[in-house]
């Protein structure tokens, strides 16, 4: 009886990803959406929610030229301080942590997608392809539309 | 005439009381959203320079017309997030506003003069606001003089790699007629708060002069 159940404890305890033989379930990718912009001076931003069961590290993203020549992971910093209501800015990231379980969320004012040196205006009602890498998962890509808000 | 004193002709005089704690309130005691105290901030001689697609345009002064508020924003247009979000925020606050939204103005000024030249800077603002002012300062001195006057402050740096940090107050202000700023939202203000804000205090300035 105690063999058996070790066997079990075994086989769904976490953190043995690496060395199991299935690979690490998808993470899991909802509300990517993506606001239009003006022209193709500025830069554009695509948000969306990460969720990955077992855990896991967002590594980089990236869009096909035809969007943009970068795209990079910022958070929002808040400085206090400087100015009544202290300053905002971003911070590029390198990789952004998924806990198990927890919805990490690409949001307004928290963190986004930044897309440098747009190829062309992102217009309302169009979408375009963004591609994730992940530590452990496999690569996804998903479709972002272009929403005017 | 200080806020004060022209908040006091209106019916929240007992909230004035409520007002030096950190609430303020509007009509019949209901509290403002999201609003800071204002810190009795008087930016009616401040003057920056507007720009249009179509050619020059008079030096803008911070200051609503009669009747009217001025909503102002320290931003630029390289921005992907904070200022795109807020001003498609104020888009939809002045929507839920209805009629009373053209008594509303709007200036952004750009904190980023170097980048954002007029071909670029109009096209960001009336995205958001058609009728926007968008206010590029001619000279750092002047966007400085700006950002002291509303408390505001911003930084722009420039990377051996090229790439470009800019960090700006991301707080809106709302100024009336006679260049006193009434009060200040922080980044992230719901839409619906600021239009009951706004309905809120066109109500107490209908009579400004």
């Amino acid at each position: 009886m105690r063999r058996i159940l070790v066997l079990i404890a075994l086989s769904v305890a976490p953190g043995c990803g690496s060395r199991s033989s299935s690979p690490p379930p998808a993470v899991t990718v909802t509300g990517a959406w993506a606001r239009a912009t003006a022209g193709a001076a500025g830069a554009g931003a695509v948000y969306l929610t990460l969720e990955s069961r077992e855990g896991d590290q967002v590594l980089g993203v990236s869009v096909p030229e035809s969007v943009a020549r970068f795209a990079q992971m910022h958070e929002t910093v808040r400085t206090p301080g400087a100015g009544g209501a202290g300053t905002l800015g971003m911070r590029h990231v390198g990789q952004v942590a998924l806990p198990p379980g927890e919805r990490i969320a690409f949001a307004p004012g928290q963190r986004h997608i930044m897309l440098l040196e747009l190829a062309r205006p992102l217009a309302a009602g169009d979408t375009f392809p963004l591609a994730l890498a992940f530590e452990r998962a496999a690569p996804e890509t998903i479709r972002v539309p272009i929403r005017d808000e | 005439m200080n806020i004060h004193a022209s908040l006091r002709a209106a019916p929240t005089m007992a909230c004035l009381a409520v007002a030096l704690s950190a609430v303020s309130c509007g009509r019949g005691g209901q509290p403002l959203h999201g609003v800071r105290i204002p810190r009795a901030l008087s930016v009616g001689d401040v003057v920056v320079r507007e720009v249009r697609e179509d050619g020059p345009a008079p030096a803008f002064r911070f200051r609503a017309g009669a009747g009217r508020l001025l909503y102002v924003f320290f931003g630029y247009a390289h921005c992907p997030d904070i200022c795109p979000t807020t001003l498609a925020d104020l888009r939809r606050a002045l929507r839920l506003l209805g009629p009373d939204a053209a008594r509303i103005e709007v200036a952004f000024v750009t904190v980023d003069p170097g980048r954002d030249s007029a071909a670029v800077l109009v096209p960001f603002v009336h995205t958001f606001v058609p009728g926007g002012h968008a206010l590029q300062p001619s000279s750092q001195e002047e966007l400085a003089a700006a950002e002291r006057a509303f408390d505001a402050a911003s930084s722009v740096s420039r990377r051996a790699d090229g790439t470009v940090d800019v960090t700006h107050t991301g707080a809106g202000y709302v100024v009336d007629a006679g260049g006193r700023v009434l009060l200040e939202w922080d980044y992230g203000t719901k839409p619906a708060d600021m239009a009951a804000d706004f309905g809120v205090l066109l109500r107490l300035n209908r009579r400004e002069p």
